[in-house]
């Protein structure tokens, strides 16, 4: 049922990628989703473009991922492309359809911003798959904790976030097993009345709020039976070591932040 | 009914680096009416198997055939529905899937789906909560209220309410302490009895095979290793520690008296008594020495 659900598109691996420290790519991330908006010209575009062919590479994931996980996205670029070709009245006038007029400016920002939003995902969705769920919360935690001077709590927020993720697919899977249970007892979650579907959802829902509940419970419990009083000086068994791989990765990426800002116009 | 595997396979997460050949060109025959025995370590497929029976799972290749329905790769939902309403199905923990405000209309939401006589059912519940050793006054009862063991025999009513044609059991003692097996077990060998579902049963316990079971499969790595009938299975010792599965204590304690002293029991599933008054008729009749 959820076969073709992979929990948080994390794709275990061994690439370059996945080897990296996650602070230095949820860096390079950030830094590129800022330089993005910078780009006005089609060298400055290319030369995105070909960073990204180049990440691809390095990153080992099989094409399809990448197709799957931009897919819902399309739509929406696709959208705002047509926006702009449609309303931008600049430069000159390409062709007309019927009354439609397209001008060189109105396809120009049209494609621009679709190439902006297709990159912008892209890059975000290379991040996550290449780098799990528990090491995006450590790096978090860490690139947030100087923020605790002003009473932000970090290290709580990045705790809560790992639990969470923790259950996803615990949750997943008891969520599959009880709509087995209760497709086996005849309910049908897809076809029938509204009346019926409804009493479906209510099959599954509340077996799964009931264990929801109780787990929290055992586990408030369990930590609490372990003496957890919170992040005050607790140590981690997982430490995040940057390498080489991330240095070399944060020079690169300063390097063509400097080169698209010569080839803006 | 008849329920029939022929060269079925299954893969999860087809096509993903998550993919797993979880049954492997599968043959198999649960005769109408009869107990069946599914064992097999854990991870072996057992539960993959019997959840194609009602269409939970549908083969990536071959054909089960469930009472003259044909359930394939790409059967038809409405087919599926069919023969699903024949088939009951209690899962490890069933108590996970209660979920109505009282016991009673827990019990009639199976029958209820499957478009079965509602009132006429309902007449018989009191019966029904009895046949699971629960007493009627439980019915306006919340489930939620209730004790574990009340609660999982209140799930297995459930699923008994419809009154099905094919019974499949994954593992329903799963967590009961000793006792509470053996009383579980009793509740559905006397159902089977009484209504005589073609019953599957599913367990990594041979105990549990042993005390009900006509037929065994043991399964292994997505295959069926061996099937037979109980006393051929056991007879294969070393392929069953192979395989981490143990004869049951009371089997090794009727082997090793059959190999001392050359008496052959009919079959193990003798209790100690029945044995001991088999025994001495065998040595009255002068087939066995006295040892
Ligand atoms: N929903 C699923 N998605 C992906 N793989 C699965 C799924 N369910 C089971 N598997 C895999 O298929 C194989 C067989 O699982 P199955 O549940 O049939 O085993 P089992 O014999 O019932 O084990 P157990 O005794 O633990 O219940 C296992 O390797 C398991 O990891
Ligand atoms: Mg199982």
């Amino acid at each position: 049922m959820f076969e073709n659900v992979i929990i948080g598109q994390y794709l275990p691996g061994r690439s370059f990628l996945h080897h990296m420290d996650p602070r230095a790519k949820i860096a390079a991330v950030l830094f590129l989703i800022i330089v993005i908006f910078l780009v006005n010209s089609w060298n400055g575009y290319a030369l995105f473009g070909a960073a990204a062919i180049a990440v691809y590479f390095l990153s080992g994931v099989p094409f399809r991922y990448i197709r799957k996980g931009m897919f819902p996205v399309f739509i929406l670029v696709i959208l705002t492309f047509f926006l702009h070709a449609f309303f931008t009245r600049e430069g000159d006038i390409l062709f007309s359809v019927g009354v439609f007029s397209f001008y060189e400016e109105g396809i120009r920002q049209g494609l621009f911003i679709s190439l902006r939003l297709l990159l912008l995902v892209y890059f975000t969705s290379l991040l996550t798959l290449t780098t799990s769920p528990i090491d995006l919360t450590d790096a978090l935690e860490q690139m947030f904790s100087p923020l605790e001077r002003f009473k932000f709590p970090a290290y709580d927020v990045a705790m809560m976030m790992s639990i969470a993720i923790r259950f996803i697919p615990t949750l997943l899977q008891e969520t599959e097993k009880i709509i087995k249970a209760q497709t086996a007892r005849g309910a049908d979650f897809n076809k029938g009345s509204m009346r019926d579907r409804m009493q479906a959802f209510v099959s599954l829902l509340v077996p799964l709020f009931v264990r929801a509940f109780r787990r929290a419970e055992d586990l408030a419990y369990a930590m609490e039976a372990r003496g957890y009083n919170g992040g005050e000086g607790r140590t981690k068994l997982r430490l995040l070591v940057w390498g080489w791989r991330d240095t070399l990765c944060c020079v690169l990426i300063a390097a063509f932040g400097v080169v698209l800002l010569f080839l803006r116009q | 009914m008849d329920v029939n595997f022929q060269n079925v396979s299954h893969v999860y997460m087809k096509k993903t680096p998550f993919e797993t050949l979880a049954l492997k060109n599968i043959n198999a025959c649960f005769r109408s009416s009869s107990v069946t025995a599914v064992i097999g370590r854990t991870g072996s497929g057992k539960s993959t198997l019997v959840q194609h029976i009602n269409g939970l799972l549908k083969p990536s290749a071959g054909v089960v055939t469930v009472g003259g329905h044909r359930l394939e790769a790409r059967t038809k939902r409405k087919m599926v529905k069919t023969v699903r309403s024949h088939v009951g199905m209690v899962f490890q923990y069933p108590e996970h899937q209660l979920f109505e405000e009282t016991v009673e209309k827990d019990l009639l939401f199976g029958p209820k789906n499957k478009g079965m006589d509602v009132a006429e059912i309902q007449k018989k519940l009191p019966e029904l909560l009895q046949q699971v050793g629960l007493s009627e006054t439980l019915l306006e009862r919340s489930p939620f209220e209730l004790s574990g063991g009340q609660m999982r025999r209140v799930a297995i009513a459930g699923v008994l309410a419809t009154n099905p044609e094919i019974l499949i059991l994954d593992e329903p003692t799963a967590g009961l302490d000793p006792q509470g097996q053996k009383e579980i077990l009793e509740l559905f060998m006397n159902w089977q009895r009484a209504y005589q579902p073609t019953t599957i049963m599913i367990t990594h316990q041979m105990e549990e095979a042993a005390a009900f079971a006509e037929y065994m499969y043991v399964m292994e790595d997505a295959e069926i290793k061996m099937q037979g009938e109980p006393e051929a299975i056991y007879a294969q010792r070393e392929k069953l520690q192979e395989m981490d599965l143990d004869i049951p204590e009371q089997v090794q304690v009727l082997q090793q008296i059959e190999r001392d002293s050359g008496i052959r029991f009919p079959h193990y599933k003798l209790s100690p008594a029945e044995a001991a008054d088999y025994w001495e008729h065998a040595v009255q009749n002068g087939d066995v020495p006295y040892v």
